[in-house]
């Protein structure tokens, strides 16, 4: 064993001199170290994603295991920063061309994200392992057993097991209604199971939506289907959208199952569904929206609630896929408690009858645990984690770490003392100005004209400085705070332009102008259309990209890196 | 030039010196035999020749001293073959210093420097002199355009590749510094040598040639995997240096090189820096600090003097006589001043003693061989003797 660690030390030792003799700015920048770090590092990780146990009833949690694996990620980063400290080719003033300028930000980017990729490996392996412990036809199976069956169930709520609602509409809903039941109009709503939400959502299948504050007085009542579309906006908007299903309990209102389920059996999903924007809307609302909403598509009525037999098949099935499943469960007991329920019309069992209640309880805690696993079973195997699919995940990654490299890029021009005080005035900027509106409540036109007056004043300094044949210690500051805030002039500009003279309402924008149809407006009104409101969306993104890649790819090769390098090489002021 | 060099090895294998012997065959091979089969025989030989450590000792035996000789011997011949004839190095100044002053207001003192003219020229070593804290360090940080000046002129004429760089930063890629604390490195020597020569430009295989012709060279082959807390402060130094060599900088500025080496360590050192400097491939300046003023005026061809950062002498150190009326001599004898005075009545101007040593001055009609006739022909036993009328040494008792 030993022999073999040595045999691959020399190699690695043969490979340094080679790249070092070869590729001296790879080399310098560690990526030989690195790429020999990484393939150690996620054979590990996926060795260890092998070795975690997972089990039909038993999975790990992914998420978890993601972002332990941000663990050894922080170390191998403080690594990666020794290393490019280690070597810094420029304060030995060793050769430089404009082609290093050119791959020095983008080489460090790699580099970071390497640890990055750590959590994902893990997080691959683990969904790929738990999406194949069930094959996709006894997942289906499960499913539609499961939602077949979970009308006929019972869920704990307070001191009571109430049945549940399945799949209910104008047909069956007023044999399953309950004292948390709104009597007026056959409007429903459900209390958040979470003191966290302080709002309550209210839907009905008449389309009357309802938003409650946490003491029960509603806000909007909507009736129509355009106020419905105001309200989808709204929530979108103000990020205050959720629609609580702990009623239903159902896998329904899960992503990963919505794409895989049949839709006659979940008329509520459409509030998952993603709305198409502008003109396809109308369309589309009138397809798929009214698909899935659509009350024909039930699958039980009244006459099903009454039959023993059919309630006891449907149970029946679903227990033996769950005994497929892995669960132990005692079907014989259970089917017999619940059509004994049913034939008696027993609507909810009271926590004095302590036997069965606590049967139930249990039963429903057992049926919780397999939807759950349903729907995590499911999700992996429709990769449904935000780290799988969600690009704004992957845009904050590309931030931080250029953020990360930006800082490292400069930091590696300067002293530690120069570097920190250069950080602590950039850090005391925002702070002075908040206290200064704090102070004298100044409005967001003075804030920017603040900051602009701010970032010229380091930036006039900084070229002044630069001029100067000494490197003076306040000449890293001067030079620092600049650069840094430059990949954010761009959206800093839009964002000024906006503030001081109200940029998204210029002439140019009417253009998107349309009569109002669905906005919460006065019927005929002008309203910016959705072009407008996915330009306000995408210009600032793309600004700041485009601000990333200036300074990447223009700024820092053929501007910043040189002042550093002027500035690194000049004499002291001693 | 190179026949002074091919009549010094020969006088070296004549008196069994591997060590030079090796290290000149070396030199000459690599100059001049770069890519053929001689200059890998002449590598492997140095190469064993520092991994042993013994030849040329008593251990080694003589045929095995015979062989390797042998093998020295007939590079030699092919060397000689070669018919090399080369001139010296060109005289080009490439760092041409002008009353340069430098002043530090520290609250606690006032120190001025210079203002102090020089010119440190292709193939030239100029020993900067003095006793501590007279401005020798400022100096070197000055050249190395470390610390601003406050006036004077400072001009740097390098031969500067094209980069990516403000000018600032291309003079000090050609200049290497050596501070007198010698900064910490990280990694292994190799990987150092190797990183330092490619991040100047030598990459492929011009840098494993230049890196194994140096490390050889140096006499660092048995070190060449330890790391910094490895070695010693003397092979630190050589390492330092070997660091430098490895991408032939046009001006090396060494600040004490000598202070923390042993005799044979400094004569080896200082016959490097003589050789490198008049290399006739690439032929660079050396500025040198050092106290030890006899070796260093051994090997400069410039000296400048520093006293409370003034330049109490500048120039060329064969200059250095005309600016003295009388002779001096140091000698060590067991002898009390008075008793001396008496001896050499007539003859001397002036005798002083400070610990052992004794210094004798004497007007320049005076031989000096009358007076160590003298001196030789008395009772008293003369231990040691050096002729300092040439030497900036007498500057320190002026």
């Amino acid at each position: 064993m030993m022999k073999v660690f040595e045999n691959i030390k020399n190699l690695f030792n043969k490979k340094s001199a080679h790249w070092a003799a070869n590729y001296p700015k790879a080399w310098s920048m560690g990526w030989l170290t690195q790429l020999c770090i990484a393939a150690v590092l996620y054979a590990l990780t996926f060795i260890v994603g092998l070795l975690i146990p997972v089990s039909a009833v038993d999975t790990p949690d992914v998420m978890t295991w993601f972002f332990l694996g941000y663990i050894p990620a922080v170390f191998w980063s403080i690594f990666i920063v020794y290393r490019l400290v280690k070597y810094n080719s420029e304060k030995l003033y060793g050769n430089r061309s404009l082609l290093h300028n050119f791959i020095e930000l983008p080489s460090y980017m790699l580099q970071f994200i390497l640890p990055l990729l750590l959590p994902v490996v893990i997080g691959v392996v683990l969904t790929v392992r738990i999406s194949n412990v069930v094959s996709d036809q006894q997942l289906n199976n499960c499913k539609i057993a499961f939602e077949e069956a979970q009308p006929f169930f019972t869920f704990e709520f307070g001191n009571n097991h109430f049945y549940s609602y399945g799949n209910r509409n104008y047909d069956n809903f007023e044999y399953a209604m309950t004292e948390y039941d709104d009597l007026h109009n056959g409007l429903r709503y459900f209390e958040s199971d979470s003191a966290f939400y302080d709002y309550i959502t209210v839907y009905n299948p008449k389309r009357k939506v309802k938003e409650y504050d946490y003491d029960g007085y509603y806000e909007e009542e909507f009736y129509s289907e355009e106020d419905e579309e105001y309200y989808y906006r709204k929530s979108i908007e103000d990020s205050i959208y959720d629609y609580r299903s702990e009623m239903k309990d159902s896998i329904v209102f899960h992503k990963g199952v919505f794409k895989n389920v049949r839709p006659k059996l979940y008329p509520y999903s459409f509030y998952e569904f993603q709305y198409p924007k502008g003109q396809e809307r109308s369309k589309a609302f009138k397809g798929d929206y009214d698909f899935y909403a659509d009350s024909t598509k039930q699958i039980y009525f009244y006459e099903h609630y009454k039959n023993a037999e059919f309630v006891q098949a449907k149970i029946d099935q679903m227990l033996t896929e769950m005994k497929s499943f892995g669960y132990d469960v005692d079907p014989v007991f259970i089917t017999d408690e619940f059509v004994h329920l049913f034939e008696n019309n027993v609507y909810y069992v009271q926590k004095e009858d302590e036997v069965l209640y606590d049967k139930l309880a249990s039963f429903d805690d057992l049926v919780g645990d397999y939807r759950n696993q349903i729907n995590y079973i499911q999700d992996c195997k429709s990769h449904d984690f935000f780290f799988m699919y969600d690009d704004g995940f992957y845009w904050g990654w590309f931030g931080f770490v250029f953020g990360l490299v930006m800082v490292f890029s400069l930091f590696k021009n300067m002293s530690w003392v120069e570097f920190l005080v250069g950080l602590f005035i950039l850090v005391c900027i925002p702070i002075l100005m908040g206290i200064f509106m704090a102070i004298f409540s100044t409005d967001e036109d003075t804030v920017v004209l603040s900051f602009w007056s701010v970032f010229l004043l380091f930036f006039v300094w900084g070229i002044i400085e630069k001029q100067g044949k000494l490197r003076r210690k306040r000449g890293a500051t001067l030079l620092m705070v600049p650069h840094l805030l430059m990949a954010f002039v761009p959206v800093l500009i839009l964002f000024s332009l906006d503030s001081l003279l109200n940029f998204w309402e210029w002439s140019y924008f009417d253009q998107y102008l349309e009569p109002s149809s669905y906005e919460y407006a006065e019927p005929g009104d002008m309203v910016y259309n959705d072009a407008y409101w996915k330009l306000k969306k995408q210009v600032p993104f793309v600004l700041l990209i485009g601000g990333y890649l200036l300074y990447l790819l223009v700024l820092y090769p053929f501007w910043i890196k040189r002042d550093w390098l002027k500035f690194m090489s000049k004499p002291k002021k001693a | 030039m190179e026949q002074n060099i091919i009549a010094e090895v020969a006088q070296y294998l004549k008196s069994n010196n591997i060590e030079n012997a090796s290290k000149r065959i070396l030199d000459l091979a690599w100059y001049y035999l770069r890519d053929a089969p001689e200059y890998d025989a002449a590598l492997l030989i140095r190469k064993e020749y520092n991994l042993s450590k013994t030849l040329g000792q008593k251990e080694v035996s003589s045929d095995e001293l015979e062989i390797v000789k042998a093998k020295l011997t007939g590079l030699l011949e092919v060397i000689v073959a070669l018919n090399i004839e080369t001139a010296p190095p060109k005289v080009e100044p490439l760092i041409v210093v002008n009353d340069l002053e430098k002043t530090f207001n520290h609250i606690s003192k006032k120190f001025k420097f210079g203002p102090v003219s020089i010119s440190i020229d292709k193939g030239e070593i100029v020993g900067v002199v003095g006793e501590n804290g007279n401005g020798k360090t400022t100096f070197l940080r000055l050249l190395q355009e470390e610390i601003s000046k406050d006036s004077g002129e400072l001009s740097h004429h390098y031969n500067i590749k094209e980069q990516a760089a403000p000018a600032t930063y291309k003079r000090k890629n050609r200049t290497a510094f050596i501070p007198q604390r010698i900064p910490k490195w990280r990694g292994t020597l190799m990987e150092n040598l190797i990183y330092f020569a490619s991040i100047h430009g030598y990459t492929g295989a011009l840098n494993t040639k230049i890196v194994e012709y140096v490390v050889h060279r140096m006499g660092l082959s048995a070190f060449v995997g330890l790391k910094w807390a490895q070695i010693s402060t003397g092979y630190k130094l050589r390492f330092e240096l070997a660091k430098m060599l490895v991408w032939e900088p046009d001006v090396l500025i060494f600040d004490e090189p000598l202070a923390n080496l042993d005799i044979q360590a400094t004569q080896n050192l200082l016959d490097d820096l003589k050789f490198f400097s008049q290399s006739t491939i690439h032929p660079i300046g050396i500025l040198l600090t050092s106290q030890q003023l006899h070796e260093v005026e051994q090997v400069s061809d410039k000296v400048l003097f520093l006293r409370n950062g003034k330049p109490i002498f500048c120039g060329n150190k064969n200059d250095f006589e005309e600016t003295r009326a009388q002779k001096v001599i140091e000698i060590s004898i067991d002898a009390r001043v008075e008793e001396l005075e008496a001896l050499l009545a007539g003859l001397v101007t002036t005798v002083s003693g400070m610990n052992k040593i004794t210094r004798i001055t004497f007007p320049k009609e005076v031989d000096v061989k009358q007076l160590l006739n003298k001196l030789i022909a008395s009772n008293f036993e003369l231990i040691y003797y050096r002729d300092i009328t040439n030497s900036t040494v007498q500057l320190f008792n002026d």
